[in-house]
């Protein structure tokens, strides 16, 4: 219990140094966000500074932002996509980055732990050698060669999938595919190794001793244990296919979070570069403190380390 | 003890070469092929990676442009041997500089102990947290889409596993006999890490070196890639990739081949990466 406390102080000292850092760091950025259109009269300058706040002093303005999201959950307005405000383009974009996130981890899960405890438990075989070699070109393998490869074959050579945008099933084939191909593969790679320390352990040949099916000694008695390197990684993971996206909505058109991301990083959108970055900031760290705590439950010997 | 392994394995890879796995062999031939054509690109290539000449624009492949031309009739080849020249330094570059912070900060935590240990590390989880790619894109933003800029945002990222790794082996070695034995004939703090405690950690370092290089390689190809990241007319992978995308239906081998130099320099990297991990790491063995 002492732990969870612990996780969940740590938790909110972290997002308020997030917050904090990014505030700032938007700051120091050189140039404003109207440096690049036509010089603008000195008037218009002054209500567009009075508009974003940008004429009080800096910590007028972070504390006024913090209250903002607090009160009314608004990141304030975005500066190049006029008349909407942040939290409208997140409201729309998030679920897009969600859905496509979550196919791919699932993905991701079944392939690399179906791969991974076969390549354990067949240690040494072709079967072992060949998912090992898949595992370390999919963490080899840059994701724009993938898309590009998918989008070749796929979508021009067969023309049986869409290359882009985000509207029907069909179109959420190949993004969740490539998405989850990286993960995948580092999934393999850790239940490989983790199944195999499992393997020899004592209790293992016990049970193998007293006659147990194979198969149950290998789902009851070695996955289970085996599990909990990997649940571990899925804080580090989840980062990971957020990172993913970022080339993935870009290739394929998919109108999620990352690509207004990186628009907004484009056109130097403070509001909404720093809306995003907080929503992510936000996600991981809630995600580490879950895992944090699935960690204590599912492995007793945690609870009292820490 | 695990030292005097590490340390005779270390001393003597001539005679083990040919017992190698022969997928470390080849890597370690592919990764000195990379550096032999990137440091001698002038002299393999007749033509410069940015001499342009539009009627030779969007070539296939063939025997004067190996790998074809680009939009602007610039040759392939040359420029994806330019571009590694570019990327194979940052990365280099880079991966020395995050872990010498990464040694520097860890050793100082491990090392001080006590409430400096713990602020200090809290300050490495909060940051482990984040995705380093949002802290590079930010620090981009601040320092410029330049080699600089791009310097500074993959070193401040990269120093997090170094610096825990270190914490933790420095915690590990502090208090053996010789390391006491040295403080107490008078040694200085500083001199008792550097010739005692650090030595011991070459093998770690060394694992944590292997594998920084590839995921810098990726990290700037993947910020050049999304236009975040450095500008034309530097050629690098990244950028490379990037330019080739817009034609990706009609001239694959513009995005294919730049895409498969930075494929093959990561798995030699990672094979390579994942051996010495196996050879001097025995701790991290399956991480």
């Amino acid at each position: 219990m002492k732990r969870i406390i612990d996780s969940v102080v740590s938790t909110l000292i972290t997002l308020t140094a997030i917050s904090f850092l990014t505030f700032v760091l938007m700051k120091i950025v050189p140039g404003g966000p109207f440096d690049g259109d036509k010089a603008l009269p000195p008037e218009v300058m002054a209500s567009l500074n009075a508009k974003f706040r940008l004429d009080l002093p800096w910590y007028e303005q972070y504390g006024l932002y913090i209250r903002d999201i607090f009160t009314d959950f608004n990141f304030g307005p975005s500066i190049k996509y006029i008349g909407r405000s942040v939290t409208e383009i997140i409201g729309d974009s998030l679920p897009v980055s969600i859905e496509l996130g979550t196919y791919s981890i699932l993905l991701a899960l079944i392939v690399g732990l179906t791969l991974g405890t076969l390549a354990a438990a067949c240690r040494g075989t072709w079967a072992d050698f060949t998912a090992m070699i898949l595992a370390i070109s999919g963490v080899s393998l840059p994701s724009f060669l993938v898309a590009a490869l998918a989008i070749l074959v796929f979508a021009q050579g067969l023309n049986i999938l869409p290359a882009a945008f985000w509207d029907g099933p069909e179109h959420r084939i190949l993004p969740t595919l490539v998405l989850g191909l990286r993960p995948a593969a580092i999934i393999a790679r850790l239940t490989r190794s983790s199944v195999l320390e499992v393997l020899y352990q004592d209790y293992v040949r016990t049970a193998r001793a007293k006659g147990l099916a194979p198969f149950r000694v290998l789902f009851f008695h070695v996955l289970r244990n085996a599990l909990v390197p990997v649940i571990t990684v899925l804080g580090p993971l989840s980062a990971q296919i957020l990172t993913g996206s970022f080339v993935i909505e870009y290739v394929f058109s998919v109108p999620g979070l990352a690509s207004h991301f990186i628009q907004a990083v484009t056109n130097r959108d403070y509001p909404l570069i720093m809306g995003v970055t907080l929503l992510y900031a936000t996600f991981l760290v809630v995600l580490n403190l879950v895992v944090d705590v699935v960690y204590g439950i599912v492995d007793p010997r945690m609870r009292t380390g820490g | 003890m695990s030292t005097a392994n590490t340390t005779a394995e270390l001393s003597q890879p001539k005679s083990k070469f040919f017992s190698l796995p022969k997928a470390v062999i080849v890597s370690v031939l592919f990764i000195g092929l990379l550096a032999f054509v990137t440091l001698f690109a002038p002299i393999l290539t007749q033509f410069d990676y940015d001499s342009q000449d539009v009627f030779r624009s969007f070539q296939l492949p063939n025997l004067t442009h190996l790998f074809g031309t680009d939009a602007l009739g610039r040759d392939l080849f040359s420029r994806l041997l330019y571009g590694g020249r570019v990327s194979m330094s940052i990365a280099l570059v880079t991966a020395l500089s995050s872990v010498a912070i990464g040694i520097c900060y860890g050793t100082l935590a491990g090392y001080a102990g006590g409430w400096t240990e713990r602020v200090l590390m809290r300050i490495v989880d909060i940051l482990y947290t984040l995705p380093s790619l949002i802290i590079m894109i930010l620090v981009m933003l601040v320092f410029g889409r330049d080699l600089f800029g791009i310097f500074i945002a993959l070193s401040i990222t990269g120093w997090l596993g170094t610096a825990r790794l270190m914490r933790a082996q420095v915690k590990s070695w502090k208090n053996r006999p010789f390391v006491e034995a040295a403080r107490a004939l008078g040694m200085g703090p500083l001199r008792t890490i550097v010739r005692h405690i650090i030595p011991n950690c070459v093998g770690p370092i060394i694992v944590e070196l292997s594998y920084q290089i590839p995921t810098n390689v990726l990290a700037e190809a993947f910020l050049s890639f999304l236009g975040i990241g450095l500008r034309p007319p530097i050629p690098s992978w990244g950028i490379l990739a990037e330019e080739g995308w817009k034609t990706l239906q009609v001239y694959p081998h513009l995005t294919i081949f730049p895409g498969i130099a930075i494929f093959l320099t990561m798995l030699a990297f990672n094979i390579l990466g994942d051996h010495l991990r196996d050879k001097l790491d025995p701790v991290l063995r399956g991480r």
